[in-house]
This record gives structure tokens, C-alpha cells and sequence, in this order.
């Protein structure tokens, strides 16, 4: 009993139970439960699904609970009360109610939607934010960000409950290296096909650009766990004037360093929502030039001009951010090696040390 | 054409009731601005609270309008008063985000130097959940008036996305600067000596960590003979600043003073480790940027704006300033010496990317998107 800790998490598989999510989070509970289990815990995991399934996903126990999209918090309880003994709650936005002696993870600010409304933004906080602080042993959070808006909020019982490990990176798979190369110049997209990865944002300066620069050309590295995002990238870009110089590919994570190492310049266009971005740090790594916006975490990975661009998410501030990159091959390679320098304090291997700590305290074994 | 005239409203640039004035952060970061202004060819007068007298400093007018009245960290008469009197004045800078509240010139700018309501303290002017709502609305009025929001760093940019999101499209980062000329790293290595100096150059307040400095001072320096704590900056009142005397006094190798600021580059230069152990109520530090300048790591709290000049394990740390967190960072500083140096390399490195010069490059535009 004392060794089993369940992992409640909104999706590691899909809601069939059949293939993994890509994603960040998904990314993240995976690392964190190979640390478990070498540390000698039994990892299970517990999740949405169209309706009730039990599987193994490398070896560890899946559980897949009937949610309704609309309902979810319906789901969270069933789980909650199905399940006994030691829980990890991945999610920080999914959960509001926690059992003594947890540990919950918050991914980074989630609900600064622009233009959205006080009482919108104080639900979120007051709904999640307190919840956890008030109920779980130990937030870990992946950024500074997080920690510093929560303190701002709730002075007193941010500072006590909320730790922060910032996100990691596979230096073993990750590191600079020479692309198949080329005379173009190629900046990669390497995030979800949403708003508040700033895909509207960078599809706003792509035409411009393509029109005033014929060595440029984009690459689009995106999942395919969201077909209604696909359909409208296709059909934007057929409608785009230079779309021979509009590239995608769907990589799985092993490709992903190849991807990488083709790209000159990485954009990171986050608008809201935002933790120590995986592919931020990846980027990194790889030792590229990347533009990415001052939102959330990424003020924690990106100190502007040193090793990347750090800019407002504006249109207006994102063309002209990879004006100067496209036109200042020095400056990119400048960067680009200040980067990868930086991105390794990231390593995994400390993320690893962190985290046992934290897990040693909280759910102590015998 | 002669010169557009901007006026500064602060609050306590002097004592309102007479000529004492500590140059800290915000005070020369307002100096820095003024002198800004004159060169890119504005008339400038600082406006803030006193009795009615006028003064100058540094070639600036400084004016006081007679109120006292502070509520929720907001002036409204100051700032009501301001408005009213000003409108000679093309244009307005309001020093701090509240004091644009209630209600603000039309072409001004607003600037945050950091969150500062992020400590347990505050609950006690505004902890219950109505005041809490008061603060914020008020905040909202705040930020509703000038076309353009400055912020010291990301963090306040963030809080208040997170808050009163409809700001979005007005914030500025424009993070703090140094004078990476001035601030500069020891010539040459001083020769032969072993003795490590950890130096704390702030002010001698509790939200800035100096119990906790002063804690872990007494159990390293009597772990290691070749250890000193060096405690460089001003008290709140003269009683803060004997009872430091006596602390140090009554200590092997630590030691308290303060210096003008022409000579805290030397200061700097002397140190081996620098401590920024803010506890919160902090923006994109000047006391860690002139350090990072010096090329010396630097040790830091988790708070506001330090964790956009620091990297954790990279040029510094950044660490939750308690005691057994300070002792254990300044250890592990103080017994590597290569460590320490690259450190401060890479701190030198990130330091030139605030210098000063781009710091007024991107005031200048600022300026010139609002004031015109």
C-alpha cells in the first residue's frame, strides 16, 4: 500500500485508452513516473475516457474513467473517491479537491486569457489556486512565474506551499548539431495548432515575411491530436500565396531533434498560458536562435538578447523580432550558442534530484 | 518650438518634512529618467507630497502639493490635486502605477518597479477579501488612465494579466539597467588571498532578508576562519543602523558600513559572492544587475523580477532565502572558486544585455509612441 501512488491526470492515453497523448504535461508525468518507479514506488494512473477501460502503458496500470467534456468534475470525483491510498494530482487546472498528504503540480499560470474578465481570472484562481494551496501538502511548480502571480494573490500561503523545478531537458537527446542545412532560411513552429501558442499570432506576419524574403520558408511541427486544428491549417494554407515555402511534418519525439536541427530560428509565440516550455528548452538545447514572448515560464528559460528574443506577443513585435534574426546570421549564432550554454542548468538529471527530494518528504517510504 | 513639458509625479522622492533623501533604487532609477528627458529635449518638473515648498536636485524642479491622505497604497488626492494643477504640462509620468489612480493625464505613462503587495504584511492593510476587492479595483482604475504601462519585469506583467486582464495590449517590459562601464570587473586577480568576502549591498530590511543573512553570517563565519560578511547599505532609521553596528561589532569578520554610490563599484569588486536575498516586494534588482556587472555570481531570492536576470546554476541562484537555503548556496559558492568564476563570467555576460544604453533606446520609444 505505502509503496502504490496514483497519478491522476486528465489524459495519458486518448479517451480509447489505445494511444498516447502528445504532449507536455503527458511528457512530464511519464518522466516523473519512470523517477517513481526506480525509486521503488508502484506508479498507477488514473484518467479520462469515453468510457471505463483498464490497460498497462509501459509497463504501468491505466485506468480510464467515462467523462463527460461538459461534466468533468463529475469524473474527478468518482476518481477521487474510487481510489485509495497515496495520490500525485499532474494537474493543478483539473483538480479542486486534494487528499492530505499530496503533492500537486501546477504547469504554469493558465487562465490569463487576454481580454478575459476579473471575475474570470478570480474564479480561476479562487477555484484552483486556493484549493490547492489550502488542501495539498506541496505544489510543485514549473516555473517562477507561478510562484511569484500566487504569492501576489495569497502572500501568506504561497510562499510556504509552492516549490518550484523548473521543466528539463534531454541533453543525451538534445544538443546542438548540424542540420541537413541549405541556403534557406527556416524557422520552426514547433507547438500546438491553438491561440494561445500564438499560431494566429505568427500566422498574422508569415505573409509579409514569405513576400519580402525568398530564402524563407516556415516549418510547421505539430501533432495531430486535434483534427479540427489540422482542417484549418490546411485550408489556411492553401489560400497563402508562397505555400511551397509553408512546410509541416507531424514528428514523434523521437524525430523531434532532427526537426530541430534543420531549423535556423525557433518561435516560441506563446499569448497566455504558459509553463518552461518543453519545446522552449529543447530549442535550446539544440542551440538555436529563438524568439520567444515575455508570458509566463518563458521568462524563466529566455533573457532577452542574451540567449534568445524575449518580446511582448504582438504582431508588430514578432515580424520585426525575425526581421532582425533572418537578417543577422551573427546575431543567431551568438544566441544560439548563449542558449545552449543555459539550457544546460536544465538537465534532467537535476530535475530528477529535485523531484526525489520533494517525493522522500511527502510520501516517505517505510 | 520650445521644449514639451513632461511632469513626474512621484510620491517621496525627499521626506515630504525635509531635505533628508536616500538615493535607493527607485530614486535614481527617477534621476536616471529625468535626465533622460532632458536629453531627448522635454522640459521636466518632479511633482510629489510635502508641504507646498519647491526644490531642485539635479537641475530638476521639484514640486510639493500639500495632501496626505493615503488609502489602499493609493493617493487619490495627490493625484486628483496633480491632474488639476499640471495641465500646463503636454505630458505626464506617473513613478508609481497607483498613483494614477483616480484618475490620469491622457498622454502619460504609468511604471511599475515590481510587484511590492506579495508579502505576508500586506494582509494587514488589505487582507480580508473586500479590501482585497477595493485594492484591485482600484488598481484597474490605475491602470485604465495612461496609454502606455512601463514594467521593471515580468512578473507584474504577469500578475496583472493574471488579474485585471484586460491591460494586455499596454504593458512594456523595459527591464532595469547598469552602467556596465562603470560597474566593470576587477582589472586582475588580487593575489594570495584565501579569504572569501560574501557581501549583502542592500538596505537593512526584513523583506530584503537581512535577519536571515545575519543568521547565516554567525554560523558560517564561525564554520570557516577564511569566511567574511560584509554589510553595505543604510537602515530605516538611525536605531537600525546602531544596533547593526553592534551586531558586527560584536563579530568576528563582519563587518557594517555604507558607501556613496560613486564607490559601490569598488565594493562590488571586492566581493567574492553577492547576496540578493529578497523575500519578496522585488523588481529586476539594480543591486544584483551591478553586481552581475562586477562579474560576480549572485545569490537571490525567488521574488518578482530576480528571476529574469538569473538563471539557477547558471549565473547565480536563486533560492528561497531561508537561513539553512542561505547557508547552503553560499557554501557551495565560497568552497569552489572555479565555480564562482564562471559564474561571474556568465553574470558579467548577461549583465551587458541591461546595459544602459538599451535601457534609454527602448524609453526613447516609449516616449515617443505616447508623447506626441
Amino acid at each position: 500500500m505505502e509503496r502504490e501512488i496514483a497519478i491522476f491526470t486528465p489524459n495519458l492515453l486518448d479517451w480509447e485508452g489505445k494511444k498516447p497523448v502528445i504532449g507536455g504535461l503527458e511528457r512530464y508525468i511519464r518522466a516523473l513516473a519512470e523517477l517513481l518507479t526506480d525509486m521503488g514506488y508502484a506508479v498507477s494512473f488514473h484518467q479520462n475516457a469515453h468510457r471505463d477501460f483498464q490497460t498497462t502503458y509501459l509497463g504501468w496500470p491505466v485506468y480510464g474513467y467515462k467523462a463527460d467534456p461538459q461534466h468533468l468534475n463529475v469524473t474527478i470525483e468518482r476518481i477521487e473517491k474510487s481510489v485509495p491510498g497515496r495520490v500525485l494530482y499532474s494537474s493543478i487546472l483539473q483538480q479542486v479537491y486534494y487528499r492530505p498528504g499530496s503533492i500537486c503540480i501546477s504547469h504554469g499560470v493558465w487562465w490569463e486569457l487576454p481580454g478575459s474578465s476579473p471575475a474570470m481570472a478570480r474564479a480561476a484562481y479562487e477555484n484552483h489556486v486556493a484549493a490547492a494551496l489550502l488542501q495539498a501538502s506541496l505544489i510543485i511548480s514549473c516555473d517562477y512565474n507561478f510562484l511569484n502571480v500566487a504569492r501576489a494573490i495569497y502572500p501568506n500561503l504561497a510562499g510556504r506551499k509552492i516549490q518550484v523545478i523548473p521543466n528539463f531537458v534531454d541533453l543525451k537527446r538534445f544538443y546542438p548539431r548540424e542540420g541537413s542545412g541549405g541556403k534557406r532560411i527556416r524557422v520552426l513552429y514547433p507547438r500546438r495548432l491553438s491561440r494561445e501558442r500564438g499560431f494566429t499570432l505568427l500566422q498574422a506576419v508569415i505573409p509579409n515575411l514569405l513576400a519580402a524574403y525568398p530564402e524563407l520558408e516556415f516549418q510547421f511541427a505539430i501533432d495531430t491530436n486535434t483534427p479540427r486544428y489540422l482542417e484549418a491549417f490546411h485550408a489556411w494554407r492553401q489560400g497563402e500565396a508562397h505555400n511551397e515555402r509553408l512546410l509541416y511534418c507531424h514528428p514523434d519525439f523521437d524525430a523531434m531533434p532532427g526537426v530541430y536541427a534543420d531549423a535556423d530560428i525557433v518561435v516560441i509565440p506563446t499569448i497566455y498560458s504558459e509553463g518552461t516550455s518543453f519545446s522552449c528548452l529543447e530549442a535550446m538545447a539544440m542551440g538555436k536562435a529563438i524568439i520567444a514572448t515575455n508570458v509566463g515560464g518563458l521568462t524563466n528559460l529566455i533573457i532577452d538578447n542574451y540567449n534568445g528574443l524575449l518580446i511582448h506577443p504582438t504582431a508588430e513585435y514578432l515580424a520585426q523580432a525575425l526581421r532582425f534574426l533572418i537578417e543577422h546570421p551573427l546575431e543567431r549564432a551568438r544566441l544560439g550558442k548563449n542558449a545552449a550554454a543555459t539550457a544546460r542548468v536544465f538537465d534532467r538529471k537535476l530535475w530528477e534530484a529535485r523531484w526525489r527530494q520533494f517525493i522522500n518528504k511527502v510520501y516517505p517510504l517505510g | 518650438m520650445s521644449a514639451k513639458k513632461v511632469a513626474l509625479l512621484t510620491t517621496n522622492f525627499f521626506h515630504p518634512s525635509s531635505k533628508r533623501i536616500i538615493m535607493g533604487g527607485a530614486e535614481r532609477y527617477q534621476v536616471d529618467l529625468c535626465r533622460l528627458l532632458k536629453d531627448l529635449g522635454y522640459y521636466v518638473e518632479v511633482w510629489q507630497i510635502g508641504s507646498g515648498w519647491t526644490r531642485e536636485f539635479d537641475g530638476v524642479r521639484i514640486r510639493s502639493i500639500p495632501v496626505t491622505k493615503s488609502e489602499y497604497n493609493t493617493f487619490p488626492d495627490l493625484a486628483t490635486a496633480f491632474y488639476e494643477n499640471s495641465m500646463a504640462f503636454d505630458y505626464a509620468l506617473y513613478f508609481i502605477l497607483t498613483l494614477a489612480y483616480p484618475i490620469a493625464r491622457e498622454k502619460s505613462i504609468a511604471i511599475s518597479h515590481g510587484v511590492f503587495w506579495d508579502w505576508p504584511g500586506f494582509d494587514l492593510m488589505a487582507g480580508k477579501p473586500e479590501d482585497r476587492q477595493e485594492w484591485l479595483r482600484r488598481l484597474s482604475i490605475a491602470l485604465a488612465g495612461p496609454q502606455k504601462l512601463v514594467s521593471v519585469d515580468t512578473n507584474t506583467i504577469n500578475y496583472f494579466n493574471a488579474t485585471l486582464a484586460g491591460f494586455y495590449h499596454k504593458w512594456e517590459y523595459i527591464p532595469n539597467y547598469v552602467d556596465t562601464d562603470l560597474f566593470s570587473p576587477p582589472a586582475e586577480e588580487p593575489a594570495g588571498n584565501d579569504t572569501v568576502r560574501v557581501l549583502f549591498p542592500r538596505r537593512l530590511v526584513p523583506v530584503r532578508g537581512i535577519n536571515e543573512t545575519m543568521r547565516a553570517a554567525e554560523k558560517l563565519t564561525s564554520r570557516y576562519p577564511w569566511i567574511e560578511f560584509h554589510f553595505c547599505g543604510r537602515g530605516h532609521d538611525d536605531n537600525a543602523e546602531r544596533l547593526m553596528n553592534q551586531w558586527a561589532g560584536n563579530r568576528e569578520r563582519c563587518f557594517y558600513y555604507w558607501k556613496p554610490l560613486e564607490m559601490m563599484p569598488e565594493i562590488y569588486r571586492q566581493a567574492d559572492i553577492v547576496l540578493i536575498p529578497s523575500r519578496s516586494t522585488e523588481g529586476t534588482s539594480l543591486a544584483a544587475l551591478e553586481a552581475m556587472a562586477c562579474g560576480k555570481p549572485v545569490i537571490a531570492g525567488l521574488a518578482g523580477g530576480l528571476s529574469d536576470i538569473i538563471l539557477h546554476g547558471y549565473n547565480g541562484y536563486l533560492i528561497k532565502p531561508t537561513v539553512e537555503n542561505l547557508v547552503a548556496a553560499i557554501e557551495e559558492l565560497a568552497r569552489d572558486k572555479d565555480k564562482r568564476k564562471l559564474m561571474g563570467r556568465r553574470a558579467r555576460e548577461v549583465a551587458l544585455t541591461f546595459n544602459r544604453k538599451i535601457w534609454a533606446e527602448r524609453w526613447a520609444r516609449v516616449l515617443e509612441e505616447v508623447f506626441r
